[in-house]
């Protein structure tokens, strides 16, 4: 290695070890409203292996450093990555993980979560939602823009028990008006039903970015699911306005937990990463 | 050939920055001028080369996920995501191996062929330079759209080294042989992680 290439490979390094000196935030204590937690969760994840760029471990990282409570990984018709992730974290303090699948197919997406095995996507949103009810899970209508329109008929709407209400991709204008338009199709045909907020975090958009609010019984995966079953949720957004039940966005308000959830990057680490970037350009170029 | 007249030009630009400079900008001459330079391959030099790979990936998508980069961040997305230089290793075997006409050894020929990295490497860069100076993701569709520049350059590269390096009188073949190889391996990861063949299958109308 020349002198140059040395140097680079330093500069490399010290934009890493830089990058690993903030310490990490801690875990939130959740907050009580009278008999129920009030949790945050991501019902809408994708992790490594499938076409998220996070490993589990890293995933459930990120997903405490956003200040969620749990977690759905939700990768597209497989539920293994998820069981593994279960499994590596059983027991152990940070967010909880729930098993999900995003239920990919032509005409619908819909966010499974609370299975234990992969549901089949062939025989449309209707057999789909009673398979994932068949296993004690919840079934959730993913970004419901006019594109995932067409696998949506009156019968399965009227047996989903969430709707994306609250995603990144709502912020182009027809896609937000998209899913309200969904949002008061699924009200008339079920009143109860909960509004979510997902991330649906591959790379970009951090983890809890849009969120759910959940009013639990317990802090476990099979309370969260419940209270998802029962509509006692709120979606949130990105510049903190929620939608959803109307206690239960009493109940965060009250809290002050409703808050602008994109996180500017700090001096810190921007330096540290463009030590790290710059210290690679050079070692490609020198 | 004008892609080549382009790729001299710059080269001649660029003079002689780096030798994988050289041979991304010119590389027949640059593959020529390393073939004679040594025959014999050198582990350390590979394992450096790949060792750079593995940096590259960790530590660019690791900003490009999550807009900063640490050790244990880099470190588990290089390992999680280090499965892609196994599919670069094979693609690549499946023509070094049965070359009779190479005059280097098969390890000099990988570390060759690794040293080609310059359009994918600058690829990952790039959005994670993007998120540095403007504190913000490039468009995903932008990312992907940018990745054709990448996918036309190293196959230009791959005939320069079957012609060079494998001194093969059929460098289209094995260009296509090798982006076949490549190409399909990486898809059938795609389908895997979009849902399966059966789903893209179904998407396509197929």
């Amino acid at each position: 290695m020349t002198r140059g290439q040395w140097a680079a490979a330093l500069l490399v390094a010290a934009g890493l070890v830089a990058g690993s000196l903030p310490p990490r935030p801690s875990l939130r204590e959740p907050i009580r409203a009278g008999d129920f937690w009030i949790l945050a969760a991501d019902f809408h994840v994708h992790g490594f292996p499938g076409d998220g760029a996070l490993p589990p471990w890293l995933l459930r990282d990120e997903v405490a450093r956003a200040g969620l409570d749990a977690f759905a990984l939700t990768n597209h018709n497989r539920v293994s990555t998820a069981r593994a992730a279960r499994r590596l974290f059983a027991g152990t303090p940070g967010p909880i993980v729930i098993v999900g699948q995003e239920i990919t197919a032509r005409g619908f997406h819909i966010a499974a979560v609370g299975l234990e095995e992969r549901v089949d996507w062939t025989k449309g949103a209707a057999a789909a939602i009673r398979a994932v009810h068949a296993q004690g899970g919840v079934a959730i209508a993913a970004h419901p823009d006019r594109h995932y329109w067409s696998g949506w008929d009156d019968g399965a709407v009227s047996l989903l028990d969430g709707h994306e209400r609250a995603h990144p991709s709502m912020r182009g204008r027809q896609a937000g008006a998209d899913f309200a338009t969904f949002a008061a199709r699924a009200a008339v045909l079920h009143p109860n039903i909960a509004a979510i907020g997902s991330s649906d975090f591959h790379t970009g958009a951090a983890p809890g970015v849009c969120r759910t609010w959940v009013l639990a019984r317990e802090r476990s995966a099979a309370g969260i699911v419940a209270a998802v079953r029962d509509g006692r949720t709120a979606a949130m957004d990105m510049d903190g306005t929620l939608y959803g039940n109307a206690d239960v966005v009493r109940a965060v308000r009250e809290a002050r937990l409703a808050a602008p959830t994109r996180q500017p990057l700090t001096a810190w680490s921007r330096a540290s990463t463009a030590a790290a970037i710059v210290g690679l350009l050079l070692l490609v170029l020198l | 050939m004008s892609n080549q007249r382009s790729l001299r030009k710059l080269a001649g630009a660029a003079g002689g920055v780096s030798p994988d400079l050289d041979l991304a900008l010119a590389p027949e001459a640059t593959y020529d001028r390393l073939v004679h330079a040594r025959t014999a391959g050198s582990l350390r030099a590979l394992a450096g080369r790949l060792l750079l790979a593995v940096a590259m990936i960790g530590t660019c998508v690791s900003a490009s996920a999550t807009g900063r980069v640490s050790v244990e961040l880099a470190a588990g997305v290089a390992l999680s995501w280090s499965f892609a230089l196994l599919v670069q290793a094979v693609a690549a075997a499946v023509v070094i191996v049965p070359a009779r006409g190479r005059i280097v050894t098969p390890l000099r020929a990988f570390e060759l062929w690794f040293q080609a990295h310059l359009p994918w490497s600058l690829w990952f860069l790039l959005p994670p330079l993007y998120i540095v100076v403007a504190g913000r993701r490039p468009a995903d569709g932008v990312a992907l759209a940018a990745a054709l520049v990448p996918m036309a350059w190293t196959a230009l590269l791959m005939r320069a080294f079957a012609r060079r390096v494998l001194r093969s009188p059929r460098a289209g073949i094995v260009t296509v042989v090798h982006q076949t190889v490549l190409w399909g391996l990486t898809l059938c990861y795609i389908a895997f992680a979009l849902g399966g063949w059966d789903r893209v299958l179904a998407e396509a109308g197929l």
